[in-house]
């Protein structure tokens, strides 16, 4: 039994041990300097690695370049344990606050420091970064990966410098939970988007064709999804969907050749549902109801191109930043307290 | 830059210029008003180097610290005050002969090159960016001050001149500019990773830069442990603070010459 105990208290030792700390420091430190000499010379391995959470790349690129990326492993798990070196010091320190309770600064650092790597672990793992994101001003649409959260684009307009030049992207933002406004924002240059671990970030605008303005014997008119045109013949047109890239969403869709989608309502008779390829003559069913429609011109709608992370450890990140830097002001006054009393570890 | 700034960055250069030569002086002839005489040029440089870093601040707006010759300024300026802490505090006087050859070199690097105010881009445009710069440089000019110390640390065995604060003394003095430097780098790195996140959505970036700016860190980190290990006092510290120079004068000037980085302000 004591033997057992012993041993437990060696153990508890070498978890607290400073050399062990600094074996560790300076492995991770040796292991990092050197993997990342590998870093520039192999931008198709490295250059998109802040796209995604770490997690997520280190499963695509490190599976794919183990060469390449061996040491970002090691050095994460020499940092991890690291981290768990200093956290057996902290609790080492708290089991005698009594008597170093003057050492605050120190473990407030330390503290800190502990909650920044936990918090990198958690973000790292559970977290995601989307880029590339587009919303068009008046859509709704769910913030991917987070079920129930939507967004909705107000408004996108550019910033103009002093001097005219386009200089930034303000895009007004609302965060929804169902119906419920979690967040308003305008988003632009270091004004994210922020709730929760979520930041959204307005990286560019652009626009999307959503539509077509036809000519003919009603005027000009513009359909788009969710237009409606009362009908020569006294039914209505409504229009559900609208592809300018093609029948086939994604790649599969041909370049320009849009298509709408919608039906026909007529009181008393059940709806008719259409289909207008524009490359094509207007469909029977159109021409039935007296419409003639001549394309004139795509239009066009602002859209907003946004940057979606989410980074569940934000929150304690922040708090370890915050006990770091409250850590290093006490510190400070400890450094030189220890200095004019002659405070020396003895050695 | 206007001229009226230019002419004080010349006039700092020369103060600067001057007490290098003075200091030299008083090393080879031992003359109490050599010594007197350089500092006070010093003080006179480092009064005109405030003075066009304020003018350069309020003419542009923001702290001007976006490419290298404002960079390069700063840090001379960072330098510049440290040294004067530790000579006000522990009148060290021969030993500013390395750190202020140091502070000329930086200067010096400084003046061929374009010192134009430009407009600061909006990614820029926040104090989070002012604050992470300027504890950064502060951190590094306290980090060539530990350099210097330790390179002093190492003349100072070889040849025990009463020129030279005692070894204790070097000793204690590294330590100080090692804790300093730490807790102010420190801050860089906190101020750094809150503007990344509001900037572009993560605390820590993968680029070259970034992660030799956390490296550093943590080696300064082990650094502010030295004091509990016996095989590291005295030499072992000295060489361990000039290694950790190179390092800081690597990843603000080699990386961004030597590699290409994706880090915003290469
Ligand atoms: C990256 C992680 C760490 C950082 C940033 C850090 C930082 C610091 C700093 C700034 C000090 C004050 C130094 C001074 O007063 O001159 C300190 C002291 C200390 N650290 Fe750490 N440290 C880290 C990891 C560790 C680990 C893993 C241990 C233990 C295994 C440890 C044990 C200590 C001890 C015992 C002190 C002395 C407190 C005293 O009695 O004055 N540190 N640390």
């Amino acid at each position: 039994m004591s033997r057992f105990r012993t041993m437990l208290t060696d153990l508890w030792k070498l978890c607290c041990s400073l050399k062990l700390a600094i074996v560790l420091a300076t492995l991770a430190t040796l292991t990092a300097f050197a993997g990342s000499l590998l870093m520039p010379a192999r931008p198709w391995i490295f250059a998109q690695m802040d796209g995604l959470s770490l997690g997520e790349w280190f499963a695509a690129q490190g599976w794919n370049y183990p060469e390449a990326t061996w040491w970002i492993g090691l050095y994460g798990a020499l940092l991890l344990l690291l981290g768990l070196n200093t956290a057996c010091c902290i609790i080492d320190w708290l089991g005698h606050l009594r008597a170093r309770w003057r050492k605050s600064g120190e473990y407030l650092i330390h503290l800190g420091f502990v909650l920044l790597l936990a918090a990198y672990l958690w973000g790292s793992l559970a977290g995601f970064r989307v880029a590339g994101e587009t919303l068009a001003v008046g859509e709704i649409r769910p913030v991917p990966r987070l079920p129930g959260h939507y967004l909705r684009l107000h408004a996108v307009e550019p910033v103009l410098g002093s001097s005219g030049h386009p200089m930034d992207v303000r895009s007004t933002l609302s965060l929804l939970r169902g119906e419920t406004v979690l967040v308003r924002q305008a988003v632009r240059a270091n004004h994210p988007l922020t709730w929760k671990g979520l930041t959204v970030l307005g990286v560019s605008f652009g626009q999307r064709n959503d539509g077509f303005r036809f000519a003919g014997r009603l005027g000009t008119v513009e359909l788009r999804p969710g237009s409606r045109v009362a009908l020569p013949d006294g039914g209505e047109l409504h229009i559900s969907d609208y592809r300018p890239n093609g029948l086939r969403r994604g790649n599969g869709g041909q370049a320009f050749d849009p298509i709408f989608f919608g039906e026909i309502r007529r009181p008393g008779h059940p709806p008719e549902a259409f289909r207008y390829r524009l490359r094509e003559p207007l469909p029977p069913a159109l021409v039935q109801t007296g419409l003639d429609l001549r394309p004139q011109a795509p239009l066009q709608r602002p859209v907003s191109i946004l940057t979606i992370h989410y980074d569940p450890g934000l929150n304690l990140a922040f708090a370890g930043a915050l006990l770091m830097t409250l850590g290093i002001l006490l510190a400070l006054g400890s450094f030189y307290r220890k200095r004019t009393r002659g405070d020396r570890p003895r050695l | 830059m206007t001229e009226f700034a230019q002419l004080l960055l010349w006039g700092a250069f020369v103060c600067y210029l001057l007490s290098v030569n003075l200091y030299l002086l008083h090393t080879l002839v031992r003359r109490p008003l050599f010594w007197r005489g350089a500092f006070a040029l010093v003080v006179l440089g480092f009064l005109l180097h405030s003075l066009c870093l304020g003018l350069r601040w309020y003419l542009a707006g923001y702290l001007p610290v976006t490419n290298l010759f404002s960079t390069l300024f700063f840090f001379s300026w960072a330098l510049a005050a440290t040294y004067l802490y530790f000579e006000l505090r522990y009148r060290i006087h021969a030993a500013g002969l390395f750190v202020m050859l140091l502070n000329l070199l930086l200067l010096g690097a400084a003046l061929p090159r374009d010192s134009a105010l430009k407009p600061l881009i909006p990614a820029l445009d926040t104090p989070l960016f002012t604050l992470h710069i300027a504890f950064s440089f502060l951190g590094y000019a306290f980090f060539a001050m530990a350099f210097s110390l330790g390179v002093l640390y190492l003349f100072q065995r070889r040849l025990t001149t009463p020129l030279l604060p005692d070894l204790t003394l070097l000793h204690r003095l590294n330590e100080e500019a090692i804790f300093l430097g730490f807790a102010l780098f420190s801050l860089c790195m906190i101020f750094g990773g809150i503007w990344a996140q509001i900037a572009w959505g993560y605390y820590f970036s993968w680029n070259i830069k970034g992660l030799w700016s956390f490296l550093i860190w943590l080696f300064y980190a082990g650094m502010c442990h030295a004091k509990f290990i016996r095989r590291w006092q005295g030499t072992g510290y000295a060489c361990l603070s000039i290694l950790g120079f190179a390092l800081v004068l690597f990843t603000y000037l080699g990386i961004g010459l030597l590699l290409s980085s994706n880090h915003p302000l290469d």
